[in-house]
């Protein structure tokens, strides 16, 4: 079959879905497995570290934009690039352009009769086992955090 | 390992710092916003903002469409007998395990542990308190300067 509209959003379909099944499997190792569910909840704090000095990074970034003219202006010139092709980046209200025209698709596509009929089912299926696995996974990782910070 | 205070203690250090950085990018965009009209007399203060704003609405209607819609993904969930199935132990697990994933009443698991361990170490973190208000009114500053220019760039009728 030639590539076409149809063939190039079962792909993104296909995409989407197998990162519902690599998250959903992640989640089931965590589930299922006491020590990796032992050392996610461990991880709790390295996070909060690594968002403090990541976000202490980001305001460095922006008070040293902020102090520069010239990175102001390559800055303002970045929103106005941004807001200028935001139909070509974002889509339209018809849904011609941009990633509304791929949700268009995918909404067309999936439509009973339709080449993706079969897609829009999986792919919610697999949506589903991953919330599946994940509500299980942060159960296991919740009742062990007492225990982990005594 | 961490004991649960010092656990209390990076969360409130992250969450003094993600305000602090949320206060700075508010202050950060309105210097933007503004700044259009200065470096580029062509433009409008918040035109980008704007713009963006108005072609991010085209992308919402879509994206519900394809979620929302007759014949999209969640329309699926309550018109097929294997999906609704599957919904539905979805949530009997999220039910059967909201002890464990939520929380309970004396903050001894998941998020009311964490909300917990952080609220007994926050007088001792006054800046977390001090920046999370710091953060909330450089975001009312924004908004009601972004407003500002609102009907500039949608005139009424």
């Amino acid at each position: 079959m030639p590539l076409n509209i149809d063939v190039a959003t079962t792909y993104v379909m296909e995409f989407i879905q197998a990162l519902f099944i690599i998250l959903g499997e992640t989640y089931r190792v965590i589930a299922t497995n006491s020590s990796v569910a032992n050392n996610t909840a461990d991880d709790i704090y390295y996070i909060f570290g690594l968002v403090k000095w990541l976000t202490h990074v980001g305001r460095d970034m922006l008070e040293i934009t902020m102090a520069n003219q010239t990175l102001m202006n390559y800055s303002v010139e970045m929103w106005q690039k941004l807001g200028t092709n935001a139909t070509y980046a974002l889509g339209d209200w018809s849904g011609n352009h941009g990633i509304a025209y791929i949700a268009k698709r995918g909404y067309v596509c999936a439509q009973p009769g339709q080449y993706c009929e079969s897609y829009g089912f999986s792919e919610t299926y697999h949506a589903l086992q991953m919330h599946k696995w994940m509500f299980r996974a942060l159960a296991e990782i919740g009742k062990r955090l007492s225990t982990i910070y005594p | 390992m961490p004991s649960a205070s010092e656990l209390g203690d990076v969360m409130l250090q992250a969450l003094t710092s993600l305000f602090r950085f949320l206060e700075t990018f508010f202050i950060y965009l309105r210097y933007t916003g503004n700044n259009e009209t200065a470096i580029n007399a062509s433009r409008d203060s918040y035109q980008s903002f704007w713009e963006i704003w108005y072609q991010a609405g085209g992308l919402v209607k879509w994206l519900t469409w394809m979620f929302f819609g007759k014949y999209g993904y969640v329309w699926n969930i309550g018109n097929n007998s294997t999906l609704e199935s599957e919904f539905a132990q979805a949530v009997d697990i999220l039910m059967g395990n909201s002890t464990a994933m939520v929380g309970d009443i004396h903050g001894n698991n998941s998020t009311a542990f964490l909300l917990k361990v952080a609220y007994e170490r926050l007088t001792s973190h006054p800046d977390a308190v001090y920046y999370f208000w710091k953060a909330v009114a450089e975001m009312i500053r924004l908004v009601s300067d972004a407003l500002r220019y609102f009907p500039t760039y949608f005139p009424p009728g």
